[in-house]
């Protein structure tokens, strides 16, 4: 088990293109830290700097009590898993997890007993003698990780690992990674384009955009408690839709209207909106699909009435169908009602349920009710 | 040709199954490989043995064997014991190597053809000669692949990209130089350039996991004869090349898709100094600042859009409309507008190849 400490990272290419910021993370030992970014925020690189497959332009990174800026690649003691990954073809499954070994000049005898250690540890044995065209593609990349764990690196770097598997083998592949890992307890970052496997099976998900760490925390953390919209929006499908609410002072408290309805603002709320300004001021709220309850109406309305809108069009996840619809020209989801069949083009109700709303600052984006 | 290493592993490893000493001489008498002894004693006995006709001999104890490379002899081998047992274990051990020396000589061919052919060191009517003696297709679609290395000589790189690929008999793996591998990969009908792009990535992320190496992959076009295999040598070289210069950030890059740098790195150079003047008269764009230069490639980044560029740069609109003016009086080139962001696009690439050509003349 080893801790990773990164400081004040940078990453600035030649052509003066930035790949990463100020970026700070700190591992706690043997957790799965999920990161989650759009393409090209940065994630790779990251993973290849620590690796020591590229140079930072400035920062520092620590494995333990070592600084290993300047440490060779070969020497980090740093397992990697690509996207591209694959097995040698023609040699069995036993010799693809030596292979590396031999690549670290260990001698013959140390490589069997290790192979077949982890092997057994890892419950892979089974597969020593196959090839690799035996295996299905979810084994092939068991084996890929159990060929990283080999080598027992200190730290474990998956670049989105899973894509080149078939869609539905995604959640089972991240259960063999996670279960791999809950084994070995090797520290492992897992950077992934897709929120929902990060939070599926990161002990902690760091949200990073543009080079830079915009939150990290629990899943629930982030869940509950995003810190900006940057990191509502790049949350698990389907994700967080927002609108724009306005905070009004009525005689002893205060409320805010939106979907033709109008909401007595909780007092905890309101002392924090009253303490930062915000009365009479228009904010931004984030609503998750799942907090917003849409149901198909008979009635003949009207366009543009309150609180009603038609549905663009019907998508599912895990299981639950959403509605998409657009409401005062901004783009919403919400979790269709039990019993509700909708289609297309259907008028619906809106209502929304929440225990505590999600505020951001219209203009910087920044979370209102809580504060890093 | 075999080293010494694989002699003695072979001899070893005989000796392991058989509990027979063995030993490989060369032709003079000098032990290469040996599970005996007292390895000097028996110097005598092999010279003598060399002059002799016999193909084995009973001497001192031990029986001698010959090995012959094309009617040359090349090895002897010594079998500790005089019984018959003795005498089929070195037979057998005579048998290994020369097996060993074909496939190795063999090997080494395909290799010197491979590589004499990517140079172009070959006469045609000797290419096709050569790989039809070496049963190598001529008319197959091939493409070549550079691997470049960080490091020279960089053999646990080498290691894996044969482990990827050459026990598929079709492609060649070689090297005609320390810092890279060239990969020569039969084309199967139906793969495009994004299959080789596959490739490419895949050996990228081999290497650096395994390797644990950095590398950059460059590949050429698809060739359908030998002979043209050089060409698409070259046209990976250039890509490599090319990549280097302008697109620093990828480690995969095919002549098929250069881009705008595969009309810039023809110019030449004269023609590059004139045009750099013409735009930045007697500045160089190396006088801007970081700040000022992270700005223009942000700014080129989100195609040219004012506000999404001061959102991402983290300032306000005003301030980026500042440092644009402030550029185009420094210039008289307004990046705002499309013929001046595109002449100041291209003269950034210019400079860039400038500079490398630089790095490489002197």
């Amino acid at each position: 088990m080893s801790k990773l400490t990164i400081r004040n990272l940078y990453r600035t290419y030649t052509n003066h293109q930035i790949a990463l910021k100020d970026f700070k993370l700190e591992t706690k030992d043997g957790e799965l830290v999920a990161i989650v970014g759009p393409s090209e925020c940065g994630k790779s690189v990251l993973l290849r700097i620590i690796a020591g497959l590229e140079s930072s332009t400035d920062g520092a990174i620590w494995l333990d009590e070592q600084l290993i800026n300047e440490t060779d690649a070969k020497a980090r003691q740093v397992a990697m898993v690509f996207s591209n990954y694959t097995l040698y073809p023609e040699m069995n499954i036993f010799d693809n997890l030596a292979f590396g070994l031999k690549l670290l000049k260990y001698p013959p005898s140390k490589i069997k007993n290790k192979v077949y250690e982890v092997a057994e540890n890892l419950h892979v044995t089974e597969y020593l003698d196959k090839m690799p065209s035996d295996l299905s593609p979810v084994e092939c990349f068991k084996i890929v990780l159990v060929r990283a764990f080999v080598k027992e690196p200190k730290i474990l770097l998956l670049d989105d690992p899973i894509t080149q598997l078939p869609k539905e083998c995604h959640e089972e592949a991240l259960e063999e990674l996670q279960k791999l890992q809950k084994i070995t307890k090797v520290t492992t970052l897992f950077a992934t384009e897709r929120p929902e496997e990060g939070f599926q099976i990161g002990d902690r998900v760091a949200v990073m955009k543009e080079g830079e760490l915009l939150q990290i925390g629990t899943p629930k953390e982030i869940f509950d408690t995003p810190m900006s919209m940057s990191v509502a929006g790049a949350m698990m499908q389907p994700v967080m839709s927002f609108a724009e609410i306005e905070i009004c002072e009525k005689e002893d408290h205060l409320e805010t209207t939106f979907f033709g309805e109008t909401h007595h603002i909780e007092e905890e709320v309101e002392e924090i909106l009253r303490k930062k300004g915000y009365v009479d001021k228009k904010v931004i709220l984030g609503i998750r699909p799942d907090d917003l309850v849409v149901s198909l109406t008979e009635k003949d309305i009207k366009k543009d009435e309150p609180g009603t809108s038609e549905v663009k069009y019907i998508k599912e996840y895990s299981g639950k169908k959403y509605a998409y619809f657009d409401y005062n020209s901004a783009a919403f989801a919400g979790r269709i009602k039990e019993g509700n069949e909708l289609a297309p083009e259907d008028k619906i109700v809106i209502c929304y349920k929440n225990r505590v709303p999600i505020l951001f600052n219209k203009d910087t984006g920044d979370a209102i009710l809580y504060e890093r | 040709m075999i080293s010494n290493q694989i002699l003695q592993d072979t001899i070893e490893g005989i000796k392991s199954i058989t509990r027979i000493d063995l030993g490989v001489m060369d032709t003079e008498g000098k032990m290469l490989a040996s599970t005996l002894k007292d390895v000097d004693e028996y110097e005598n006995a092999v010279l003598a043995f060399v002059d002799s006709p016999a193909e084995s001999q009973v001497l001192q104890g031990h029986q001698f064997f010959k090995v012959f490379d094309e009617n040359q002899l090349e090895y002897v081998i010594l079998a500790k014991g005089e019984t018959d047992d003795v005498y089929m274990i070195g037979k057998i051990a005579a048998f290994q190597v020369q097996n060993l020396l074909i496939a190795y000589k063999e090997r080494f061919d395909k290799d010197n053809f491979i590589k004499n052919l990517l140079l172009d060191n070959l006469l045609l009517v000797d290419i096709y000669n050569r790989a039809k003696k070496l049963h190598i297709d001529v008319d197959a679609r091939r493409v070549v692949f550079i691997i470049e290395t960080q490091t020279e000589k960089d053999t646990n790189a080498l290691e894996t990209v044969r482990s990827l690929f050459s026990s598929k008999t079709k492609d060649f793996i070689t090297a005609v130089d320390e810092k890279s591998i060239i990969l020569v990969k039969e084309v199967k009908s139906g793969e495009t350039y994004d299959d080789m792009a596959k490739v490419a990535n895949v050996i990228v992320d081999m290497l650096n996991s395994e390797a644990m190496t950095q590398v950059h992959v460059a590949f050429g076009t698809f060739v359908n004869e030998i002979k043209e295999v050089s060409r698409s040598y070259k046209e990976a070289k250039m890509a490599l090349d090319v990549g280097k210069i302008f697109y620093s950030s990828k480690n995969v890059i095919a002549y098929s898709k250069l881009g705008i740098g595969r009309l810039i790195y023809q110019l030449p150079i004269p023609l590059c100094k004139m045009f750099i003047k013409e735009i930045f008269e007697n500045r160089s764009p190396d006088d801007f600042d970081e700040e000022t230069l992270v700005t223009i490639n942000k700014f080129f980044e989100n195609s040219l859009n004012v506000s999404e560029t001061s959102r991402q740069l983290y300032i306000h609109r005003n301030t980026l409309v500042y440092r644009l003016d402030k550029l185009q009086k420094s210039t008289g080139l307004d990046l705002r507008v499309f013929e001046d962001a595109i002449t100041f696009k291209i003269a950034l690439m210019v400079v860039k190849y400038m500079k490398y050509m630089e790095t490489i003349d002197y």
